[in-house]
């Protein structure tokens, strides 16, 4: 391998070997999004403050998140002689005295607070963090160093195997890495599945220079996270996977197009990015290899379609944030019409670790057509909302009842949606689909990014449906016709529904919608639909509840509920007259009603007043769409 | 060219031909309400749906390109449904009822509308009715009584619509109407370079908005009305004419505000013109004008043009009968005749029909020349071409430019002057990647196009030129910017570049040493071959007219001095000519032939009305010598009669026989001038390009820069892009309905010495004369100069003027704004 890369190497295994030894308690925060959103900052803060005044021995540092994102933050505690690690859940700053001085001052474990033991022998009171439900059965490979590395210190990816997946690319020819990342099968991670190699391919035999690497970090559907997880945890992963990429594909230079709401995947990025200049790992004559790559991480402007991958190079390009019209290609011209090859975030990370260990032991672990580990995250109603890695292949129940702890309070799954906005819905009786491509696009939607989100019957199909068809209408680009005002006219007919003013006909528009958005230009438009044509189809009973008999089952929708005053004797109503923010509840003692016109369904009455306030459908089941009218909707 | 089946038809179509153009141009209907032919298709109307045998579903024909062996339907149910569908989408946001209604045909603007539908909401109240691209497509897509979202929360009837821009005195904006087709924003970039629409928000507030999302005249719209050309919606309109302009009829003609000759349409109602649209003569100008050719016939109101005959009893001029005006404007000049020198004035708009006309009633009557109050400015450029090129008639073809590699120009600032030469040198930039290089004081919007720009003071034009001419033979480079420019010119391809020079209008040696200094720079690049690559571009349509007819060829530098008489044709020596007011209450009988009563016609005898060039017919020789077209669009004004009619009365009472038609005058033309031979047979409204050969010599001859008058600023005059010439000689106060070039432009540096902020009203002088107008402070001018419009006051500037120098004045502030 190449001599530069191996001294780098041995010195960064010698750095993170003194560091182990420091014979200080070891107090690693983990330090993302998720975790700075439930206090790891002021952790962090009471912390140094903490070993400051009391003289402790014990040092912070920080890391990526292992995945217990509904926990944070995590602390990792490694003893003073480095033969044991401990990780801890919850730690808030205001447990944090309590909990330094069990770890660092009495050497103690604190049991109620713990996972699990994730270096080290297992106790009686501390399990091994391995046994944890929702760590078993996760295979961790892009994740492996994560939670225990430092993503701003490019010593510990290197003393980890860093950049070895791209020491031995850099004695291959450009084929035969495009061959041996076709041999391992690995596609595209952001749901299409294309061959990644075979993508890269493309560009290795373009005939015109300059050509580029795009990774798209523009992970905007809700309730995906797994590229977030990846640059703020191991963003150096990512940067070899794209040297290596533009090993195979002859690039010159990359960009790293991060979302405007990742401002920390961004700084992390960045800080990478400078590190590897700095080691000689990006610019000109790597490692004095004679080859030569830029990175360039590039923030978005907050444009969801910016996600598509035209539209994200014309945002490079410093145009409009809209996608391009294809053909041409991205392959043949992208990026100042240069040859651009684009991949996900997770696409790239997976490159080092083929490289690093051969087609074969990367493919081997997944039993399903797709190869490889995926990262999912869950969300939405249930237990656990965090992020995992797996193989394709088990089923969604499982991965429900395993990586998501199961339905919150134990509700039944109403369905679960894979893929964001574009994607569609699933019902909840087919939760024995596996987690693979091919199920989902049978039924006309993907699996997508990684991202899951469950919800449970108090969640409504059409509210549902509402906020999705909303989000895609807010964020289309403007350009087509049928995706912009096609859009507006399914919110409004979804907003009228849910306002009780469904209409017969309305399925007509919706199928009469479904068909036109399909020629829209790029994929927000051609599946904008689908959240609606999928949940017609799947929850089909609920939408003719909603639009026939003017029910909402689940008692969301504004329109089909209403409240009244039960109980003119109960005392809190008092408090819940009080309450009301828009004084709909008039009257005096003895006789209070509810206007209804004031009232916008907050639900601040029966929370305060449960005896004397009730929220009940708005029309009695047998009532005629005749009778809806007249009630003025 | 490959064939392919439309609708079982085989129709012959080059191969990568977008297939919408090819639809269309074979009388197929496709619906496409995005789509600018020419253009990159954008692809978001997604109306055009055709069935194109192979991949699956319907696909738009405006991204799809023609294949051998195509097959195409354009009619079956399934692409009539999904047109409609898409349609009716579009019609949602749209004010749509009438077109989407059954009895539309029948309905009439007093009709009590059956559905309940409000006036304002309808088509027949639409200033677009019945022109407008959505109704033709609603009509051939069959959108009657297809009505699916009628009613829904936001669709037009039920949401608040955005107010419309009003604000300017060009371009109505009613964002109301738009549709989203980003068609003005893509002509607007793509065609015209400026940039100034763009596609703003996202979602539902998707928008088109003109600079930063203002009003339209606080962003960098030149006004020159390219977007509402291809808008297919009332959304942008010309403000002038929006609910007028019902023409009857529509006239090929030629626009006669510059030397580039747009071929324009004009549209006419009762004898007056209404709307201007681009034409399809002039190849140089294609479907391109600016906002001068667009709003001209509206420059003045009717009531404000010259509508009777006047003669002058005593300090007062008096209206009079045709007749009447005519025999006291034959007696007049008999008088005058009599007693010493008579002239002939005659205007560069004039056509060369009616100048040949006026030219030979000064040659056989009155054995006298004929001139132009431009003649000074004209004969400086043209000794400066003949002592370089032996010629001053330059061989180059203008419609090259779009396709040059570099080019060279020489200008005060030539998108204001001569604005659509400016967008062909802008599409060479931007199409064909030319490198620019740009000589002169001022910050033109092509300064932001060039590569170079190498600003110098004013009159020092030619004289950078030539240095630069210097550096390119020998090598020589001492001024960096220089040097630059020496450096881009020396390595473009020499068939592929192309000196543009626009000689100033006001100054004889300033208009001498810029046209001097750009033929030195093309002798220096292409030897021989200079008059082939060299364009001199006059300050007036008709100026090469002139010259190949022989009027202005020679004459005094003073051309109103020692005249016992004067007939003035469509001129106004006052507007152009320094002490001309003086000069000419000296001369006892002037004669004036114009539509407008200008300060030359307020000191005449008689003043013939005559219809103004739009009533003419004939034609105009323009800067590249392409003779184009005039056919008569509008009827003179009142008791005006033709222009050419009132010559050939004239010349007929006075006692020459003058020929009968245009037509007649052209063969005439053609007899004495050979080079005319080939314009004999025009096509009406399209233009020949008569045949100029190469100068018979190419040799450089020193410029030196000229020194200013005295001690103060410099003034730097031009060509400005939005006053009219015909309002500027009335000193009509909307001269510039923008108000923009009825200032005094300064400095920021200067401003900031002398405590001047836009607005201020100041004041130059120099040679007893002074100016007063409004400031206004911006980076377009250098430090050390002011800028003042040529037409400024209805040319005040002239007077500033002194033989051989720059004007050079004091400045003072008079009132702070």
């Amino acid at each position: 391998m190449n001599a530069r890369l191996e001294s780098l190497i041995a010195a960064a295994k010698q750095a993170w070997a003194a560091e182990r030894s420091s014979g200080k308690v070891r107090l690693t925060v983990v330090l993302d999004t998720s975790s700075v959103a439930r206090g790891a900052e002021e952790t962090i803060a009471a912390m140094r403050d903490a070993i400051e005044k009391q003289h402790l021995n014990a040092e912070v540092a920080i890391a990526g998140s292992w995945g217990f994102c509904w926990m944070e933050p995590c602390v990792a505690v490694r003893n003073a002689s480095g033969t044991e690690t401990v990780l801890y859940a919850n730690i808030t700053a205001e447990r944090v005295e309590e909990f330094l001085q069990a770890v660092v001052t009495e050497g103690r474990h604190v049991p109620e607070w713990a996972l699990g033991v994730a270096e080290g022998n297992p106790t009686a009171d501390v399990p091994l963090l391995a046994d944890h439900p929702f760590m078993k059965g996760q295979i961790r490979r892009l994740m492996a160093n994560i939670g225990t590395t430092d993503p701003e210190n490019i010593d510990h990816y290197l003393a980890h195997d860093g950049y070895v997946g791209f020491g031995k690319a850099l004695e291959m020819d450009a084929e035969t890495i495009v061959k041996e990342v076709v041999d391992s099968g690995l596609g595209g991670r952001a749901g299409g599945g294309f061959p990644a190699g075979r993508k890269w391919d493309f560009l290795r035999t373009a005939t015109t220079s300059p050509r580029y690497l795009v990774c798209n970090a523009d992970e905007g559907d809700p309730g995906a996270w797994v590229n977030r997880v990846l640059m703020e945890g191991d963003p150096h992963l990512i940067i070899e996977g794209m040297l290596i990429a533009a090993l195979a594909g002859h690039a010159d230079a990359g960009y790293v197009y991060i979302r405007y709401e990742y401002p920390l995947s961004f700084r992390r990025m960045q800080i990478a990015v400078q590190q590897a200049y700095a080691k000689g790992l990006l610019g000109n004559d790597i490692l004095g290899s004679g080859k030569s790559f830029d990175i360039v991480v590039f923030r978005g402007a907050g444009s969801y379609v910016c996600g598509e991958e035209t539209g994200l190079i014309n945002s490079i390009d410093g145009h409009r944030g809209m996608p391009r019209i294809k053909p041409p290609f991205p392959a043949q011209a992208g990026l100042w019409n240069k040859p651009t090859n684009v991949n996900n975030v997770e696409s790239y990370a997976n490159a080092p670790l083929i490289l690093r260990n051969g087609a074969e032991w990367w493919s081997s672990v997944s039993t399903a057509k797709e190869k490889g580990t995926k990262m999912f995250s869950f969300s939405g109603d249930v237990n656990w909302q965090g992020c995992v890695e797996i193989p394709f292949g088990p089923t969604v129940r499982s991965a429900l009842e395993q990586y998501a702890g199961g339905m919150t309070d134990g509700r039944p799954c109403k369905g679960f949606q894979p893929g964001g906005p574009l994607s569609g819905v699933v019902n909840g009786d087919e939760l024995d689909l596996t987690l693979t491509l091919d199920p989902y696009r049978e039924r006309g939607l993907f699996l997508g990014g990684g991202g899951i989100v469950f919800f449970d019957d108090t969640t409504c199909i059409v509210d549902f449906c509402n906020y999705f068809l909303a989000f895609c209408e807010m964020e289309s680009c403007g350009r087509c016709t049928t995706c912009h005002g096609g859009t507006q006219r399914a919110v409004e007919i979804i907003r009228r529904i849910q306002s009780g003013g469904g209409r017969q006909h309305d399925f007509e528009a919706f199928e009469q919608l479904v068909k036109t958005l399909v020629w829209s230009n790029c994929f927000h438009g051609q599946f904008a639909m689908t959240s609606i044509k999928t949940a017609l189809k799947a929850f089909r009973e609920e939408w003719i509840e909603h639009i026939d008999d003017k029910q909402c089952r689940a008692g969301v929708c504004e329109g089909l509920i209403e409240y009244r005053v039960t109980s003119q004797s109960d005392a809190a109503l008092a408090e819940a007259v009080a309450i009301c923010p828009t004084n709909a509840i008039q009257g005096e003692s003895g006789n209070y009603q509810v206007a209804d016109s004031l009232c916008i369904r907050c639900g601040a009455c029966v929370e305060v007043a449960p005896g004397a306030m009730e929220r009940r459908h708005r029309f009695p089941i047998e009532v005629s769409q005749g009778a809806a009218a007249a009630a003025g909707v | 060219m490959v064939s392919i089946t439309v609708d079982g038809r085989i129709v012959e179509a080059p191969a990568g031909a977008p297939l919408v153009e090819v639809l269309k141009n074979n009388g197929f209907y496709v619906s496409s309400l995005c789509y600018i032919d020419g253009l990159k298709p954008y692809a978001g109307c997604r109306s055009c749906l055709v069935d194109i045998e192979g991949p699956p579903g319907l696909q738009l024909a405006c991204s799809s390109v023609v294949q051998d062996g195509m097959k195409v339907r354009t009619g079956t149910d399934e692409i009539k449904a999904g047109r409609q569908s898409v349609v009716s989408i579009i019609l949602a946001n749209h004010s749509d009822r009438c077109l989407t209604c059954h009895r539309r045909e029948h309905c009439h603007p007093g009709d009590i509308c059956l559905r309940d539908d409000v006036v304002t909401h309808r088509c027949l109240t639409c200033s677009k009715n019945y022109r407008c691209e959505l109704q033709a497509t609603c009509e051939m897509v069959e959108m009657s009584a297809y009505e699916p979202w009628v009613g829904e929360e936001r669709s037009w009837y039920q949401a608040a619509q955005p107010p419309a821009d009003r604000g300017n005195p060009f371009l109505e904006f009613d964002p109301q109407m738009c549709i989203i087709c980003t068609r003005c924003q893509r002509a607007c970039d793509e065609k015209r370079h400026t940039g100034a629409i763009t596609l703003s928000g996202k979602g539902w507030e998707t928008q088109i908005a003109f600079g930063a999302g203002g009003p339209i005249h606080d962003s960098n719209c030149d006004f020159s009305g390219a977007c509402i050309d291809v808008c297919p919606t009332a959304a942008l309109m010309e403000h002038p004419n929006k609910w007028v302009a019902k023409p009857e009829t529509w006239t090929s003609t030629t626009c006669d505000s510059c030397a580039v000759g747009c071929s324009i349409r004009l549209g006419s109602k009762d004898g007056r013109g209404v709307i201007v649209r681009p034409g399809t003569g002039n190849p140089f100008s294609g479907d391109q004008i600016c906002v001068r050719g667009r709003y001209h016939y509206d420059s003045l109101k009717p009531r404000e043009r010259l509508g009777k005959h006047l003669v002058r009893r005593g300090a007062i001029q008096v209206p009079a009968f045709h007749s009447e005006a005519m025999s006291e404007a034959v007696s007049a000049l008999k008088a005058a005749a009599a007693k010493g020198r008579v002239d002939v004035l005659i205007g560069a708009t004039a056509t060369n029909e009616e100048a040949w006309l006026a030219q030979r009633i000064a040659r056989e009557v009155f054995k006298s020349s004929a001139d132009t109050s431009l003649g000074p400015v004209v004969r400086a450029t043209k000794q400066a071409l003949e002592a370089r090129l032996g010629t001053w008639r330059m061989a180059a073809d203008m419609t090259r430019i779009p396709k040059a590699k570099a080019v060279v120009v020489v200008h005060d600032d030539l998108e204001e002057s001569h604005n659509v030469v400016s967008v062909r040198i802008k599409d060479a930039v931007v199409n064909n990647g030319a490198k620019l290089v740009v000589i002169g004081p001022l910050r033109s919007e092509l300064v932001d196009f060039a590569a170079a720009w190498v600003r110098c003071d004013a009159g020092a034009e030619g004289a950078t030129a030539t240095a630069i001419a210097d550096a390119i033979s020998a090598g020589d480079g001492a001024n960096p910017d220089l040097a630059a420019a020496a450096a881009i010119l020396k390595d473009a391809p020499k068939d592929g570049t192309f000196v543009v020079c626009a000689p100033n209008p006001v100054s004889p040696a300033i208009a001498g040493a810029m046209a001097g200094g750009a033929a030195n720079l093309a002798v220096a690049l292409f030897g021989a071959e200079a008059s082939n690559n060299l364009a001199v571009l006059p300050p007036e349509v008709n100026v090469n007219g002139l010259l190949d007819l022989g009027v202005a060829t020679d004459g005094s530098a003073n051309p109103l001095e020692g005249l016992a008489g004067l007939l003035v044709v469509r001129d106004d020596p006052v507007l152009r000519l320094p002490g001309a007011a003086a000069a000419l209450a000296s001369i006892e009988y002037v004669v004036v032939v114009d539509n407008v009563l200008h300060e030359t016609a307020k000191r005449a005898s008689v003043v013939i009305a005559a219809g103004s060039a739009y009533a003419s017919d004939g034609t105009f020789t323009q800067g590249d010598f392409r003779v184009q077209k005039l056919t008569a669009a509008v009827a003179p004004e009142g008791d005006g009669v033709k222009c050419f009619a009132a010559l050939r009365s004239l010349g007929s009472a006075l006692g020459i026989d003058l020929p009968a038609s245009e037509d007649d005058a052209l063969a005439e033309i053609a007899k004495a001038n050979p080079a005319y031979a080939s314009a004999w047979n025009l096509l009406v409204g399209d233009g020949i390009r008569l045949d100029v050969p190469l100068s018979p010599k190419a040799s450089a001859a020193p410029v030196e820069a000229l020194a200013p008058a005295g001690e103060g600023m410099r003034v730097i005059t031009s060509r400005d892009l939005y006053t009219a010439l015909d309002a500027a000689a009335i000193h009509h106060p909307d001269a510039d309905k923008l108000h923009r070039y009825d200032r005094i432009q300064v400095s920021e540096t200067d401003a900031a010495r002398l405590q001047i902020t836009s607005g201020d009203e100041i004041e130059v002088s120099a040679n007893g004369t002074a100016i007063r107008a409004k400031a206004t402070v911006t980076s377009r001018v250098p430090a050390g100069h002011v800028y003042i419009s040529s037409l400024l006051q209805g040319g005040a500037v002239v007077n500033l003027v002194v033989g051989g120098t720059v004007p050079a004045v004091r400045l003072g502030v008079l009132v702070t704004a």
